[in-house]
């Protein structure tokens, strides 16, 4: 009845491996397991002793009082050494930049030494420290125990601002008159050394594209040294003045009149080409344009031309050059 | 003495090359001025009216050169004609020049055309001022305002640079890049040797 019920059918393989890959899988499970628990143990035990180590910092300081400026750092590295237990160097490692010290002058006694010479003393640093590791101090040694740097005076100087600037026009647009800058001038905190030499303020980079009218540009101003100087303010406004330009030419005759010897010019006289913008075309005059050889430091019987040089012309051009910009000559001997 | 024609293509720098001989003291017969000035003669504009009518005449009866050579420079026989009228007056002109200036060692005519008319024969020199067509080009175009559509119709009644190079004695080449002044120091020179033979 049994056979009958049930048909036959072979045990195979596939079959009974399933549970046995469980099982192996468990095992695995197990043993990972307990291998960390035993890692864990083990670091336990490895961060409750105590450990000698020694670090090395640069040093960086906050909080310069207000009416200085910190110029140069003379120690500008401290290493320090202790011996402490093994969480308390975790702490220190996980919490702590273990590059850099920052230290804030605001809660050291700053001593001078000479001059502009000053110095705090490192006891506090050994203090915070032990404190922080929970160690003795004196489980605590510092490479120096005094950090020296130099703090300048405050000083004030008026700059003149100067602009920089990437502008595209658009055909024919261009600047019709040098940029306008306010204010022209700013305050500049900083040490006297460097107030000396410092003789202008730019803008950062003003970029414009296609430009077709006036523009007034709020930007700020470009801190060259931000760690030594303030610029107060540190924003301007600029303003661009824009007219439609137009290509323009005059013919004029070569001045010789300046020159030593008696000349005469091939051609005699010239074109000057130039920029001009359309509201000022109709005030150009040939007249107000003069063109003179150069002459200073030439021999006129070793040179074969002379080359011309606009030594007078109305503002309001731009981008001039003279056709041709070197002549033949001849002396006129009587 | 010597008559010597000083001709070159249209913006070769005839009139600057001129200008340095007419320094070195040289006497200049200016043909192409004088012609422009023979047109307010009455034989002239009469004969100028008999074959063009009046509308190469502006409004005060004078020539218009402008409105000439829209005709001429686009038409060899308009040009022939107006040539066979201009020049023998030009000629004319020239002999009384050359008699005012006969104690001169030699004199230029210049004249923009002049192996074009065949008037290569009445002169004892010939010296051409050549440069590049491009170079012509730019200078014709900046110095009359043309496009170089109108330079091309103005240089082709013009012979090649090279054929009249052929027929010249003497060739100054003003390219802007060589010096004018020494080349014609130098002609003038051998112009002025060719007078003590």
């Amino acid at each position: 009845m049994q056979s009958s019920d049930k048909p036959y059918r072979p045990i195979r393989q596939r079959d009974i491996s399933v549970p046995d890959r469980r099982i192996k899988r468990s095992d695995n499970f197990i043993f990972l397991l307990c291998l960390i628990i035993a890692a864990f143990f083990w670091l336990l035990i490895k961060l409750s002793g105590t450990y000698t180590v020694s670090y090395n910092y640069k040093i960086k300081y906050t909080n310069v009082p207000s009416e200085k400026r910190l110029t140069k750092i003379i120690d500008t590295t401290l290493n320090i050494s202790f011996s402490a237990r093994g969480y308390d160097i975790l702490k220190l490692n996980i919490t702590e930049d273990m590059d850099v010290m920052t230290i804030d002058l605001k809660d050291y006694e700053v001593r001078k030494s000479n001059n502009n010479t000053y110095y705090i003393q490192t006891g506090l640093i050994r203090e915070e420290l032990a404190s922080y590791i929970n160690v003795n101090e004196s489980d605590v040694t510092l490479s120096k125990n005094s950090l020296h740097f130099i703090l300048s005076d405050l000083h004030v100087k008026d700059v003149a601002v100067k602009t920089r600037e990437k502008i595209g026009f658009k055909d024919p647009f261009d600047l019709y008159e040098k940029e306008r800058v306010e204010p022209a001038k700013v305050s500049v905190y900083g040490p006297s050394s460097v107030l000396d030499t410092l003789q202008y303020i730019y803008t950062e980079v003003i970029k414009l594209a296609s430009v077709d009218k006036d523009q007034i540009i709020k930007t700020r101003l470009y801190n060259p040294l931000p760690e030594l100087i303030n610029l107060e303010p540190d924003e301007v406004l600029v303003k661009l003045r824009i007219e439609r330009f137009t290509e323009s030419f005059v013919e004029t005759e070569i001045d010789i009149s300046g020159v030593p010897k008696k000349i005469r010019t091939f051609p005699s006289a010239i074109r000057i080409n130039f920029k001009v913008a359309q509201k000022d075309f109709s005030n150009i005059k040939a007249s107000q344009f003069r063109v003179v050889p150069e002459t200073d430091n030439i021999d006129l019987n070793e040179v074969k031309r002379l080359h011309l040089k606009l030594i007078e012309k109305p503002d309001f051009i731009r981008d001039e050059w003279i056709v041709p910009a070197d002549v033949e000559f001849l002396i006129i001997k009587k | 003495m010597i008559k010597v024609a000083l001709t070159g293509n249209i913006g070769s720098g005839k009139s600057t090359v001129v200008r340095i001989f007419s320094t070195l003291g040289v006497p200049v017969f200016y043909a192409d001025k004088e012609a422009k000035l023979l047109y307010k003669d009455q034989r002239i504009k009469k004969a100028v009216r008999k074959y063009f009518g009046s509308v190469v005449f502006d409004r005060k009866q004078e020539v218009d050169f402008k409105k000439m050579a829209a005709i001429v420079f686009n038409d060899a026989s308009a040009m022939r004609e107006i040539n066979k009228i201009i020049h023998p007056a030009v000629f004319d002109r020239y002999a009384d020049w050359m008699e005012e200036n006969k104690k001169a060692a030699y004199t230029l005519h210049e004249a923009a055309i002049v192996f074009e008319n065949h008037l290569e024969d009445h002169f004892d020199a010939l010296i051409n001022v050549t440069a590049p067509k491009q170079i012509r080009m730019e200078r014709v175009v900046k110095r009359d305002g043309i496009n170089a559509e109108k330079f091309h119709a103005r240089a082709k009644n013009q012979w090649l640079e090279e054929e009249k190079n052929k027929k010249s004695d003497f060739i100054i080449i003003n390219d802007g890049k060589q010096f004018l002044i020494p080349q014609i120091l130098e002609i003038h020179r051998k112009l002025l040797e060719r007078t003590k033979i």
